[in-house]
């Protein structure tokens, strides 16, 4: 029986080579399956191209905002250094610093008053001058 | 016949081309008469036996025993049909001749008086009438004829039980005997 079951399909034999010789150079010939770090390394860095070049312009972002920054840094570092000092300069501190001992009451007596400051002698504040005059 | 023959599969799954060339040379012809004493097509039975072959290539590491690549390659083609079965919506068919198998008690499957009147009789004859066969009954003969599968492996094919099969191949072979004697009377 397996003899007349062979011979009553026979003439398809060519088209059977010729489709067996057809799957073997496509799928013989096809690359090797790759391993797994080689699969992950394509896929995490270079399938993404676009993403990581998103990524790149958000750093470049970052970098510059950070060099923006840091220079305000050295600003303080400019106001920490001693300054350099002229007459003009020395003269308007020294005024500032007058004042703000007579603001504060530092060293008044030191201070000559003009004879219209001076307080008088006998006078007293009218508040006293009335227990003054009930005595009597 | 069967799996007893010595194939280069242990080559096959290095990559050689020529072992895979001899192996599909080997089985091409009885899988694609295989096919066609099922599908009756022959655009479809190639393209069945085509994808059963790039399957083969890129499952070879599925087969657990390479004295079981005819088997393996034949179940391989048989889930190809069923589901060439399932887009034509004829399913069905399939599984109402399976129904049958349930009919007769079988307990004996090796080749009893109808098995031999069966190797006996004028194959040419025999292959006339098995088309009138069910589409079960009919793969489980072929299968055991033309590549002598044994039972357990025609029941691994066909994904059925081994009760069954037997069942189907007793079905087939009294079918078989009724339509010879029918014709000769």
């Amino acid at each position: 029986m397996r003899k007349h079951l062979l011979d009553k399909y026979r003439p398809a034999e060519a088209k059977l080579t010729g489709l067996r010789q057809q799957v073997l150079a496509e799928e013989l010939s096809a690359e090797p399956p790759m391993g797994f770090w080689t699969t992950l390394w394509q896929e995490l860095f270079l399938g993404p191209k676009l993403i990581w070049r998103g990524m790149a312009a958000v750093w470049l972002v970052a970098l510059c905002l950070n060099m923006a920054s840091s220079s305000s840094e050295s600003t303080m570092q400019m106001a920490q250094q001693p300054i350099e000092t002229t007459p003009d300069v020395m003269e308007v501190v020294r005024e500032q610093r007058r004042m703000r001992d007579e603001l504060l009451g530092i060293g008044v007596a030191s201070v000559e008053l003009s004879p219209a400051d001076r307080p008088r002698d006998g006078l007293k504040p009218r508040s006293e001058r009335k227990e003054d005059y009930a005595a009597v | 016949m069967g799996d007893s023959e010595q194939l280069p599969v242990a080559d096959a799954r290095a990559g050689d081309a020529k072992a895979w060339d001899i192996l599909f040379r080997r089985y091409q012809l009885p899988l694609y008469a295989y096919v066609m004493e099922l599908v009756r097509h022959e655009q479809t039975a190639l393209d069945v036996v085509q994808e059963t072959f790039i399957n083969a290539v890129r499952h070879l590491k599925s087969l657990r025993e390479d004295a079981r690549f005819g088997s393996w390659l034949f179940s391989i083609a048989h889930q190809k049909v069923v589901q060439q079965w399932r887009k034509q919506g004829r399913e069905r068919e399939w599984i109402a001749d399976g129904l049958m198998d349930g009919e007769v008690e079988f307990a004996a499957a090796e080749a009893g008086p109808d098995g031999s009147l069966v190797e006996q009789e004028d194959s040419a004859e025999l292959l006339a009438h098995l088309e009138r066969l069910p589409l079960a009954q009919r793969s489980v003969l072929v299968l055991h004829y033309l590549e002598e599968f044994s039972l357990e492996e025609i029941a691994s094919i066909t994904e059925v039980p081994l009760g069954t099969v037997k069942s189907r191949l007793h079905h087939a072979r009294t079918a078989l005997r009724k339509q010879l004697e029918g014709t000769t009377r």
